[in-house]
């Protein structure tokens, strides 16, 4: 009873209140933007989160998160252009009920079941959360190294092309995380007598860098191809009653249901995020709809499946983050940094000692979708014109936030400097298939291994292999690595052939249209 | 004609010479235990970077010109003008340092729209006149970040 008031009272704080209006509508409008995705969102609105209680900076947060998962159904829906790869699913469905002059129609649809699906996955964070980190109890310094290799193994969805060179982005991170004074000893490493090193490098400058100047880099390489313009007139394409009929809803409600449930679970694997939640409970659908021949050419169905699946990871994805520290997806990886930077320690303590503003979270979570779905029915339309922003204008805006945002947190030259080396860094490492995001895992969880990889080292006087086979659970989280590292493998194949066999499908109809 | 290279050779080049800098350059670590975990995960990195090299080089042998042109993701054509912009962005960290943000941001953004094709009068004085009152009030005044 003690937490709920307190929890109340926290809820009811005003700078809460308007971090979670602010954290709706820009996530919305970062999602709606192609090319912009919730976790460079996430990233570039850390910093502004610094002057706000770490409640109010954490709800904002996830309110990016979960807005700009859906804000790139808006775009799917008008351009045929998800916003973010999560929407991609949507985008045959939403696109050609807009060509039909029902694009209000279909955004409403993807409003109403994103809101669903993440709201529903608000209540399985609620649910779940504390008898999962009740587990971290019987953890010992091996178990949790284990877990941060665990939460390293994300890596093996989060690499483009190559799982090894995943890797060797994640190890390549795990290394510059030790640059600075080593924090058991004190000893400096990699410092070359520069003071400002012993600190080691700031992590948000980093996420900045790799996710934020990499994207202005990568838009500035579009505009250069002359890929200047977004979309075209978007008023045709906006009519329609954004809310859906009677019957209509009644014929998406289990859809949205099951596909929540879906993405629930898909967020809470370490190896898997929004686009493949999204793609899974698409074709789930489809293959229980009656009508799976609409699938691709306007299905409400479809886009129901899609959007609640898709917002259903976010929640997902925040139970192994605020549980036991592993991220569910690469978003739930920055925001794992922003925890720590507001002093919260994933783990047992979030639900102990820290409960009152956990649960306040969790509930901001909650009202956080319903606020999407509230705001996103009545502004969608306007937001879609966000997506008719120039690039040449959103390029040095990106530039000119994060540079902002780098500066704040130490008001530091020098995290100006790591922001733009890791800018050049993360423009290549996505250019070579790579993926930005491993490294940045790696030096969000290097210290959790490090420091119980060396607390195991000492405990077990250096007969390693012993103590790890004289602890079962470490021998559960070895598999659990494994099949983490290795299943995503399987499951982008799968994936793949469902998308080839979606593209396959609508040419076959559009050649026959 | 010149047969290519795999990109992957490129990458594991760079990678041996992140590897073997940050070995060279961390045996001045004093403590042996301070070495043990980042010397583990470079040695992992040389072990892995040595099967990516292998790889590629198989892969690379096995293509044509053609294929080793579209799996090449990285291309000098491409990347030359955002290096350009890359450029720009550090002459405007630098600029930042010795003239505040609010001087370097108004001339980079105007720049940086003008260099990406915007040439309306209006957008090019309005979008950074807007942005910095904003980032002025929230920055300076809200969480007094000394930008000036």
């Amino acid at each position: 009873m003690e937490i709920v008031s307190a929890v109340i009272s926290n809820f009811l704080q005003i700078d809460v209140i308007l971090a979670l209006f602010a954290g709706v509508i820009s996530g919305m409008v970062i999602g709606a933007m192609p090319g912009l995705s919730a976790t460079m969102g996430v990233a570039l609105l850390t910093p502004i989160t610094y002057g706000l209680s770490p409640i109010a900076a954490i709800s904002m947060l996830t309110a990016v998160y979960t807005s700009a998962i859906y804000g790139g159904s808006i775009s799917a829906c008008l351009l045929h252009t998800p916003g973010t790869p999560a929407s991609a699913a949507t985008a045959s469905d939403g696109y050609a009920l807009t060509r039909h002059g029902q694009g209000m129609k279909a955004i409403g649809t993807a409003t109403i079941c994103s809101m669903f699906g993440g709201f529903i996955s608000a209540i399985a964070l609620l649910l779940i959360s504390k008898p999962l980190s009740s587990i971290s109890l019987a953890f010992t310094p091996s178990e949790y190294m284990f877990l941060g290799l665990f939460g390293l193994t994300i890596i093996g969805s989060l690499a483009g092309d190559s799982l090894i060179k995943g890797i060797i982005a994640g190890l390549i991170g795990l290394v510059i995380a030790c640059i600075g004074l080593d924090g058991m000893n004190g000893v400096p490493r990699w410092t070359f007598g520069i003071t400002r090193l012993e600190s080691g490098l700031s992590m948000v400058p980093a996420m900045i860098g790799m996710f934020s100047i990499s994207q202005a880099l990568l838009i500035a390489e579009d505009l250069f191809k002359g890929k200047g313009l977004i979309v075209d007139d978007p008023e045709k394409a906006l009519q329609g009653n954004i809310i859906p009929s009677k019957e209509e809803i009644k014929a998406i409600t289990p859809v949205a249901l099951k596909s929540s449930i879906i993405g629930i679970f898909i967020g809470i694997l370490p190896a898997a995020g929004g686009d493949i939640g999204s793609w899974v409970g698409y074709n789930s659908a489809k293959k229980s709809s009656k009508h799976p021949e609409k699938f691709g050419h306007g299905s409400l169905e479809g886009i129901a499946a899609s959007e609640a699946a898709n917002n259903a990871v976010t929640g997902g994805a925040l139970i192994p983050l605020l549980t036991l520290g592993i991220p569910g997806s690469g978003t739930a990886a920055i925001m794992l940094g922003s925890l720590m930077i507001h002093g919260m320690q994933p783990g047992y303590e979030l639900f102990s000692k820290q409960a009152a503003q956990t649960y306040t979270i969790i509930a901001a979570f909650g009202l956080a979708n319903i606020l999407m779905g509230a705001i996103g029915l009545l502004i969608a339309r306007k937001v879609a014109y966000v997506a008719l922003c120039p690039m040449a204008v959103l390029c040095p805006i990106i530039i000119a936030l994060s540079t902002v945002g780098s500066y704040a947190i130490n008001n530091s030259m020098f995290d100006v400097y790591v922001m733009a080396i890791f800018g050049i860094l993360g423009y290549f490492f996505r250019k070579a298939n790579i993926g930005a995001a491993p490294v940045i895992l790696g030096v969000i969880l290097s210290s959790m291994v490090e420091k119980n990889f060396r607390r195991m080292w000492t405990l077990s006087r250096g007969n390693v292999i012993g103590w790890i086979f004289s602890h079962p659970i470490s021998l559960v989280l070895i598999a659990m690595i494994l099949i983490g590292l290795f299943s995503p493998v399987v499951v982008k194949r799968v994936n793949n052939r469902i998308v080839m066999k979606e593209d396959k499908n609508c040419f076959t109809s559009s050649s026959e249209d | 004609m010149k047969k290519k290279i795999h990109q992957d050779i490129y990458i594991s080049v760079f990678v041996y010479a992140f590897a073997f800098t940050m070995l060279f350059l961390g045996h001045n670590i004093k403590n042996a235990e301070s070495k043990l975990y980042p010397f583990i995960c470079i040695g992992l990195i040389i072990i892995l970077n040595t099967i990516l090299m292998i790889s590629a080089l198989i892969k690379g042998k096995k293509m044509s010109s053609a294929e080793l042109d579209a799996a090449n993701t990285v291309r000098w054509q491409e990347i030359k003008k955002p290096l350009f912009i890359f450029l720009g962005v550090l002459i405007y960290v630098v600029v930042f340092d010795f003239f505040g943000y609010f001087v370097a941001t108004a001339v980079m953004m105007t720049g940086f729209m003008w260099i990406l094709g915007v040439r309306n009068r209006k957008t090019l004085l309005l979008v950074p006149a807007v942005l910095l009152m904003l980032i002025y009030l929230f920055f300076v005044i809200k969480l007094h970040v000394p930008l000036m």
